[in-house]
């Protein structure tokens, strides 16, 4: 085959299939990567002009300063407050996966109604969305919701809930458990779980080990690939979360509380109009997150989904 | 080895973590057919609040004439149409360059790709919300004899324009277009591409097959578990899509459905009962396609997982 | 809108398109591709005829009764300019924010109803119309009181026309005065004499025999600062320097605690976000700072007589708090003239008129707010005393120029503090504040807004 004539016609052919779908990402998805950070060296309220402000940004979120009333003072002290409660709402993370292993560990026993159970199990993930962070917000209504129904029928007394600074975080944590336990981690270790041949846990049990020492030398190694992977993915994408639920479901909580670092560029940006510090938001959470996958990368972990 | 007779016992928990899956959902349904202004206080049996106490299914019905619901199920459906087809389209037509075609940069480009991945969505999406906004104003000094910001009604009236603005923010074109280009997809397809054989692809080059038709005779044929799995979550993804809707459009007529439900949360308190009857006409959809569509579903999570 | 003539080139142009793409045997993709062209040139042609007359749409915020007001307004209007329709869009909780968002998207409204901190703001971006000759043509018959003037055009420009601008008075409970023995101080008292009369009046404070449970609820901090002579910065409309590290400053902050430490002004976890007045309707406190607009919420609804008295004054002077409102036209507006009549309309004689019966608003011109038709809105009886805050001097605000919210943030952070931490010494509260405001000037003005 004529090498050059070929790779001739193939760039002309791969330009035509790819055009489309490479002006996409240029537009969408390249260029606005660094539009952002241009944006973030800039102060533009979308009205007036944009202005060059250099680093001012940066140090306005991330610097700290003297206070003559003594001590240091954050130059943006709801920042890291806000990223104080993206890290608490992502506790969960190891419930959750311990959650979706125990319900892979007996759906993959092979029980009747395995295949109704895996479905109903992952109802709550399909549905889950705006729709669903309703149903949640109304479920926590002190005085009309099922959650403080089934207090009452085991004699405790509810809290406010979302309208309740301490127990704001926790409702949405444990809606959160809700949503995921089902999902694709249970999915996913369950994928991992029917790769493990059945003869070796024959073999674990014929030289007399226990269940628990079959689930550390059998089960585990199976499954730990996919912990490591499901792990984080959860943190990617637990550090940019929170945005549709603290909308629906409690406005960025109260005084902040369930405000996470999504909803605090939201208001920068949609609200107030603050472009270029939002992008400059924008920017620290992906540094983050790079952070996170380059760890992740570096252990040996998988780059990506 | 296993007992069947200690079997049994694993279905309670079963049963319990079931029940905890379901009961919120029959909550939502008891609520949707309840009657205004009768919700079970807490004091109240929680049986009595999980199980319909009266059948209001005229509330359905209410949903449809107390906020122009319709009009946003229309705008949600063809938006998700238009971007799930636009995206799986040019993703497609993307991965087979990328999986089937040599071409100079091609390694380094897919890296590219594969490097946006990573970004957050909110890193891209404010730089596309300017874009938008500033895209009319643009445009009207490049082809000033075009009104670019003015409403277009196609027959409609002023409430509800048909089409509203060509471009810009409060337009179709913004709901639609930014959405419709993915890497994912794109990566997605070119691992399905690049199991397929390549013995059919010669073969039909043999048999003086272009590109574009091996591409579409041959390989998408073959490659349709991937490409219904992407078109299944892109479109569940985009029918759920709450953000970018909700900052790109101000006005009534673009609204689709998740952003539309605020419309029940009134000034003196929300009609919880048109609320969730509302969230679950939202929810039908999302439902019917998982259970036809559930293999495809399930092999794309975990394609993308254990792939490495 | 395209005219008549380009229109039809469009659809003309359209139409070849199509039937060329008809005749055209061609694969499916090509014939996607024209069929997209068409309809996209087709869309871009297509538009409404013009309507007769004008529709222009006003948003305000407020509730149920505010509608019933501002329809009023509105139907006089419309009834004196039969060729205008106005829509009304009312809009509830976050004004500002959901205004700027259409701003932005460019589906703002024709005519704003903006409140004096945001106007300065909004003003100072450019997205309001001058307005300034309307202005002048409504002052040919009617005098504007100083500070409405100041309030919206500080520089002599204007960019809205203001329709209400008073400033908070002191709503005394006369049954809890008279069961305490304290004479209503009808021409106000002044901070000290207030110090020493709360405890007769403060159950909560120790005082098992008071009428009501607390004197009163602390007032903007800021009202303290300027009794005691105090002022942030040099100028209001254009500030260059902060002025507030004074030893009067220190002097203030200690009164503020001292009121505070005796426990005869409401604690603030006791107050709810919206639901300070009610604690006066209630009658649980015997004084309360607020401006007209909250009359409606006691006229008929207390189980006690009322009235108003000035603020108190302090060792330097007698100041209160004053905000606004304002109707202002947007600058892209398609109506421009529609807009500036209906504005002109309401912010003058006829429109105010109506407005003011709503309950909440006092009339900006002299002859009105002085007048016998407002004076005769009873309760309260000594209604002139709001009329009275927009003399010179007698109100002001944390600042004319954009950044009054950021400002009187930062105030307010620092009395919290200074509360919290009873410990601390006042000067460093105020050395604090200045730092605080310093940092805030100089942001400001690298980033060139002031």
């Amino acid at each position: 085959m004529k090498r050059t004539g070929a790779r001739l016609r193939d760039t002309r052919t791969a330009i035509f299939f790819l055009l489309p779908n490479f002006l996409g990402f240029l537009c969408f998805t390249a260029w606005p990567v660094m539009a952002s950070l241009l944006l973030s060296f800039t102060e533009w309220d979308l009205l007036t002009e944009p202005r060059w402000v250099g680093l001012d940004n940066f140090v306005q979120l991330l610097g700290w300063r003297r206070d003559p009333t003594g001590g240091w003072a954050a130059n943006d002290p709801q920042f890291w407050k806000y990223f104080g409660n993206t890290l608490f709402l992502m506790l969960p993370l190891p419930v959750n996966m311990l959650g979706s292993l125990f319900l892979a560990t007996v759906l993959n026993k092979k029980l009747r109604f395995a295949y109704g159970y895996r479905l109903i199990f992952f109802l709550p993930h399909i549905v889950s969305g705006v729709a669903i962070y309703y149903l949640w917000r109304w479920m926590y209504n002190p005085d009309f919701g099922l959650v403080n129904a089934l207090l009452r029928q085991f004699g405790l007394a509810g809290p406010r809930w979302l309208t309740d600074m301490h127990w704001a975080k926790p409702a949405l944590m444990i809606m959160g458990t809700w949503l995921a336990v089902g999902g694709s981690s249970m999915i996913l270790y369950l994928a991992a779980l029917q790769g493990v041949p059945p003869e070796l846990y024959e073999a674990a049990s014929i030289d007399g080990a226990t269940a628990w020492q079959q689930f550390r030398h059998v089960t585990w190694p199976a499954v730990m690939p996919v912990t490591f992977f499901i792990l984080t993915m959860g943190i990617i994408h637990g550090l940019q979360s929170g945005f549709d639920m603290a909308f629906v479901m409690t406005g960025g909580g109260p005084y902040g509380a369930t405000t996470t670092l999504g909803y605090y560029i939201y208001t920068k940006a949609y609200v107030f109009f603050e472009m270029g510090y939002a992008s400059t938001i924008a920017w620290v959470l992906f540094l983050v997150i790079l952070t996170v996958t380059i760890f992740n990368w570096r252990r040996g972990g998988k780059v990506i989904a | 080895m296993k007992s069947p007779r200690r079997d049994w016992l694993w279905h309670i928990p079963l049963l319990l973590v079931g029940g905890t899956m379901l009961v919120p959902l029959f909550f939502m349904f008891a609520t949707a057919l309840s009657a205004p202004g009768q919700a079970l206080p807490v004091t109240d049996s929680v049986w009595r609040m999980i199980w319909p106490q009266s059948w209001h299914w005229e509330n359905f019905a209410e949903v449809w004439r107390v906020v122009p619901f319709g009009r946003y199920y229309i705008n949600s459906l063809v938006i998700a149409l238009v971007v799930t087809g636009g995206q799986v389209f040019t993703s497609a037509c993307a991965a087979y360059a990328f999986a089937r075609l040599q071409w100079p940069g091609r390694d380094k480009l897919f890296l590219a790709y594969l490097a946006t991945m990573m970004v957050p969505g909110s890193v891209t999406m404010i730089p596309n919300f300017v874009a938008m906004k500033i895209l009319p104003e643009w445009l009207g000094r490049v082809l000033p004899q075009v009104d670019w910001l003015s409403l277009r009604y196609l027959g409609t009236g002023a409430q509800s324009p048909g089409v509203g603005r060509l471009i810009g923010l409060d337009s179709y074109f913004a709901l639609i277009v930014p959405a419709m280009f993915s890497a994912y997809g794109t990566f997605l397809l070119r691992q399905f591409f690049l199991t397929l054989p390549r013995d059919l692809d010669e073969a039909a080059k043999i048999d003086g097959c272009n590109h574009w038709q091996i591409f579409s005779r041959i390989l998408l044929p073959l490659a349709l578990p991937g490409v219904m799995t992407l078109t299944i979550f892109t479109f569940m993804g985009n029918w759920g899509s709450f953000l970018w809707p909700l900052v790109t459009t101000n006005q009534e007529y673009l609204r689709t459905l998740p952003v539309g439900l605020q419309a029940f949360q009134g000034q003196y308190g929300t009609e919880w009962h048109l609320m969730m009857a509302a969230a679950l006409l939202m929810l039908v959809p999302i439902v019917g396609l998982f259970l036809v569509g559930q293999r495809f579903f399930i092999s794309g999570l975990t394609v993308g997982a254990v792939k490495g | 809108m395209l005219p008549q003539g380009q229109r039809f080139v469009y659809l003309r142009v359209g139409a070849v398109v199509i039937g060329l793409a008809a005749l055209k045997v061609m694969s499916r993709f090509g014939t996607t591709l024209h069929a997209a062209l068409a309809a996209t040139v087709l869309a871009a042609g297509c538009t409404r005829s013009e309507e007769s007359g004008t529709r222009i749409l006003y948003s305000f915020w407020g509730s149920v009764e505010q509608m019933k007001v501002e329809r009023a307004v509105v139907a006089a209007f419309e009834a004196a300019h039969p060729q205008i329709k106005v829509d009304l869009l009312p809009v509830g909780a976050r004004y500002t924010e959901k205004l700027q968002a259409m701003m932005v998207g460019r589906v703002a409204p024709d005519v704003i109803m903006v409140e004096m901190t945001t106007y300065h703001d909004w003003a100072a971006r450019g997205v309001l119309a001058d307005l300034t000759e309307d202005a002048a043509a409504l002052e040919a018959e009617l005098t504007l009181m100083p500070i409405p003037r100041r309030a919206f055009g500080p520089a002599g420009r204007f960019y809205a026309l203001p329709i209400n601008a008073s400033g908070l008075a002191m709503y005394c409970n006369l049954d809890a005065l008279a069961r305490a023995g304290i004479e209503f101080p009808a021409n106000g008292l002044t901070w000290a004499e207030l110090e020493q009369l709360a405890p007769r009046l403060s159950r909560r404070a120790g005082h098992a025999d008071a009428p009501t449970d607390f004197a009163l609820l602390l007032p903007p901090p800021i009202m303290i600062f300027w009794a005691w002579g105090v002022e942030l910065f040099d100028d209001l409309v254009r500030p260059t320097r902060v002025t507030v590290n004074t030893p009067a400053a220190v002097d203030a902050v200690d009164f503020i605690r001292r009121l505070y430490a005796r426990g005869v002004a409401v604690p603030p976890d006791v107050t709810s976000d919206q639901g300070t007045h009610q604690l006066f309707r209630d009658g649980k406190v015997a004084f309360f700072f607020q401006g007209r607009w909250v009359t409606p919420e006691f006229v008929g609804r207390t189980k006690f007589a009322w009235d108003v008295a000035p603020v108190p004054g302090g060792p330097a002077r007698r100041v209160s708090l004053h905000g606004g409102t304002g109707l202002a036209v947007y600058q892209h507006t398609r109506h421009r003239a529609a807009a500036r009549e209906f504005v002109r309309f309401y912010a003058g004689r006829n429109g105010l008129r109506l407005a003011v019966q709503g309950g909440r608003y006092t009339p900006v011109y002299r002859e009105l707010a002085l007048g016998e038709e407002f004076l005769a809105m009873r309760p309260p009886r000594s209604i002139r005393r709001f009329a009275e805050t927009m003399e010179a001097g007698a109100s002001q605000t944390y600042l004319y120029a954009p950044g009054a919210t950021e400002v009187g943030q930062l105030v307010n952070e620092r009395m919290q503090q200074a509360l919290a931490q009873p410990e601390r010494p006042a000067d460093q509260i105020v050395a604090g504040l200045a730092a605080d405001l310093n940092r805030w000037l100089a942001r400001q003005t690298r980033r060139g807004r002031q």
